[in-house]
């Protein structure tokens, strides 16, 4: 028997490693243009977003009522920084889930015969190279700090932001591979959940981080009164000690178990929904709630967009639940000491925008398989569709935000009247601002994301000034919004109401993202 | 087993696999040896993919156990892959790799010697008619160029053991001709093919041993030999014929 033996060298840890860092680089380079690609527009872009983020942090950061003492010398400001860097923690727990199971990346690996070890480093690698490009975002936005002259808490700032990347990351990967590691053994509480362990992890991995992002912060407290004491160095050595046992524990749990908790998630998340069973089941379709406002050929899709969206973001959901939640608690507990009209504004649109983005994702989703290309449903109606269901989505989580941030302002410091009405303007803002993201989201995601921080950033301006200037914002953001949606629309299925002949999607019309791998 | 016998590429033992209610795999047990180029046959939701997803350690069995060149699949995936070259029914690929570069990829993770990467690149892009493509991006590329990349990877490393789950869907007929008496060069020079098709006429042409799987189990393995004698027992005295009655469909003739 030939065998292929004699033609191998033995592959090492090293060279397995090297081939997955040039071809992360690789895919980088095409994916940005390959040759073609201009570095000046690159540089604008960076800059673009620095310039972004640097005035976001302008209006959102409460400067003017930090007023630190002896016994609270972060005040307001670094109180700020803990709750930016829990939110950077949610974001980065959710895409450590992602990256080590679900991208398109891991599928197109599982095939081969990756060194588990070389494997487990190019994740970390690259999800600690992700957090950097958040933790530097944060730092930049805090830059007013630094700005008003307070270099000692700008560093405590960028402190907590960096102890909650590294602690989120260390964190995030060995409470996400215990999970796959007792799903795969079943011989524990976590393992006992089965597949849905996968979907908890990253709640119970953002639970232990703010933990630690916590005492983190009372670090940086200690710090900034009186250099390193015998509590600093507590601080420190704790969140040293998590580090590194936590990445211990993942290196050991992911060269044991991570192939088959794979194998495991992956069955999981196939399930995909029957695209074309109403389609060819015929009938009246049996009508729900606001679907007795929809044309008939509507229904189908609008349902079948629903349940993709909610299946595939159930937990970006839940942290946008959680993230409402917490704020109420804040503007509870810290009343207007801590928190600006502008930033209670801005806070539903900044929270939707980070963690659901239904505009965006809805297009991202591998929504149909191939055969329902081949039915006849106009393309004008697939868009109304996404259209539909985002704005739905949003408007659902818009709704949560307008009764935490009600009670929140109403109890906590303005008053019921004031509450109601900042709360119902504020819980509005994303609704509009989601049908012109929806446009933008489709054609350049880039685009998207800048005129997302235009948005937050404008919105935080008005609140700032008057509660009653966001009525105006979110009437122009509604109407320009529909009115790009509407000249988007494909010109000869415009007229149609009904299903059209058969006729692939233009590729032109496709969001750039909904080729790209999963 | 005896020491003269071949130790097999693969040994299936007992594999069950179940989807919520749905048995896919239920106690399958079989072996392929060196040189075997088997036809895997079965009606849709037979068992076949579940089967060579397993093998790979891509699903998770229920129960029973597989070992490929003598290697738990089970206990070393990683180990077990390096023994298989294998082009699923959906493909996965880099989208933004071009074709040769996800070749070199494939070749430097199979650690492929240095000296031999170029030569099997020109040769296999040459195989699958892809060397104008080599430089596009994979995302460009066609349904059947993608599978065609997708074999060349699978085959450059030329594993013992390729696993080919409807691997020639959507293959022109000259790409189709040139893999197939390339596969058959691989089974001549020891290594095993296990194909999964339902292109029946070129796998009783290709293959020395058919498995029919029929519900989650084996309703028949036949060599070549016995497959004749089987063959020539039918309606029809094709595998066709043969594939209906051991699937239990003979009322197809009548229609």
């Amino acid at each position: 028997m030939a065998t292929s033996g004699a033609q191998h060298h033995p592959s090492t840890h090293w060279g397995h490693l090297n081939a997955l860092v040039r071809v992360a680089r690789q895919r980088l380079s095409h994916r940005l243009g390959g040759d073609s690609v201009s570095v000046g527009r690159i540089v604008t872009r960076i800059a673009a977003s620095c310039l972004c983020l640097v005035g976001v942090g302008f209006l959102l950061v409460p400067f003017e009522v930090h007023r630190g003492n002896e016994a609270d010398p972060g005040g307001v400001v670094l109180e700020m920084a803990f709750w930016f860097a829990c939110l950077v923690a949610a974001l980065q727990s959710f895409r450590i889930m992602e990256t080590l199971y679900r991208t398109g990346d891991a599928r197109a690996l599982a095939p081969l015969p990756v060194r588990a070890s070389s494997l487990f480093l190019y994740r970390l690698f690259s999800n600690a190279a992700e957090s950097v490009g958040v933790v530097l975002g944060a730092a930049l936005a805090f830059l007013p700090v630094l700005w008003r002259g307070d270099p000692g808490l700008y560093w405590a700032c960028v402190w907590v932001f960096f102890a909650g990347g590294v602690l989120t990351l260390s964190v995030g990967f060995a409470v996400q591979l215990y999970a796959g590691v007792a799903t795969v053994r079943g011989d524990n509480d976590f393992g006992n959940f089965g597949p849905a362990s996968f979907a908890i992890s990253p709640g119970v991995a953002l639970g232990i981080s703010v933990g630690i992002i916590l005492l983190e912060k009372l670090v940086a407290e200690e710090l900034l009164r009186g250099g390193m004491t015998k509590g600093a160095q507590f601080g420190l050595s704790v969140g040293a000690a998590v580090v590194g046992l936590s990445l211990v524990l993942a290196y050991r749990w992911f060269v044991r178990d991570f192939y088959r908790a794979l194998a495991i998630f992956m069955e999981a998340d196939s399930v995909v929904i029957d695209v074309g069973y109403e389609y060819f089941k015929g009938g009246a379709p049996q009508l729900r709630g606001w679907e007795r406002l929809l044309s008939r050929d509507l229904i189908p899709l609008v349902r079948r967009d629903r349940l993709q969206y909610r299946r595939r973001f159930m937990l970006s959901r839940l942290l946008v639940w959680g993230a409402a939640l917490g704020f109420m608690v804040l503007l509870l507990v810290k009343g207007d000491e801590a928190v600006s009209r502008g930033l209670s504004m801005a806070v539903p649109m900044l929270v939707i925008s980070l963690f659901a983005r239904p505009w965006g994702r809805l297009f991202e989703l591998e929504l149909e398989p191939g055969f329902a290309h081949t039915l006849p449903i106009d393309d004008n109606v697939q868009l109304r569709s996404k259209a539909l269901v985002s704005l739905r989505e949003t408007a659902e989580l818009g709704v949560v935000f307008f009764f935490t941030l009600a009670i929140g302002i109403g109890l906590g410091f303005r008053g019921w009247d004031f509450g109601v009405g900042a709360a119902g303007l504020a819980s509005l803002i994303p609704f509009s601002a989601s049908t012109l993201l929806l446009v933008l989201a489709r054609r350049r995601r880039v685009a998207a994301v800048l005129a997302g921080l235009v948005i937050v950033a404008g919105t935080a301006f008005l609140g700032s000034l008057t509660v009653f200037a966001l009525l105006p914002l979110a009437i122009i953001l509604w109407s320009s919004g529909a009115l790009a949606l509407r000249s988007s629309a494909p010109r000869n299925h415009k007229q149609s109401g009904r299903a059209s002949a058969p006729r692939p999607l233009e590729l032109d019309a496709l969001p750039p993202s909904q080729g790209s791998e999963r | 087993m005896n020491a003269s016998e071949p130790c097999p590429i693969l040994a299936v033992d007992g594999l069950k696999k179940t989807y919520a209610t749905v048995v896919a795999v239920d106690g399958l047990s079989f072996t392929i040896n060196p040189g075997e180029f088997v036809g895997f046959i079965g009606p849709n939701g037979a068992g076949k993919s579940t089967t060579m997803r397993s093998i790979v350690g891509l699903l998770e069995p229920d129960a029973g156990t597989l070992r490929v060149d003598g290697i738990d699949v089970h206990t070393d995936p990683v180990g077990a892959r390096t023994k298989v070259g294998y082009v699923p029914q959906e493909l996965e690929l880099y989208r933004y790799l071009t074709g040769e570069e996800l070749l070199r990829f494939v070749a430097s993770i199979r650690a492929v010697r240095e000296d031999l990467v170029d030569e099997r690149i020109e040769s296999l892009l040459t195989l699958c008619e892809l060397r104008d493509a080599r430089n596009r991006l994979v995302r460009d590329y066609s349904g059947g160029m993608s599978r065609k990349i997708a074999i060349a990877a699978a085959l450059i490393a030329e594993p013992p053991l390729l696993l080919l789950d409807e691997s020639f869907v959507g293959l022109d007929p000259e790409s189709t001709y040139r893999i197939r008496r390339h596969l058959e060069r691989v089974v001549e020079s020891g290594r095993s093919v296990l194909l999964s098709s339902h292109i029946l006429e070129m796998l009783e042409k290709l293959c020395s041993r058919v498995i029919v799987l029929h519900k989650g189990k084996i309703v028949a393995d036949l060599l070549r030999d016995g497959l004749q004698e089987a063959l020539a027992k039918t309606r029809q005295g094709d595998l066709t014929s043969l594939y209906l009655e051991l699937t239990g469909q003979e009322h197809l003739f009548e229609e």
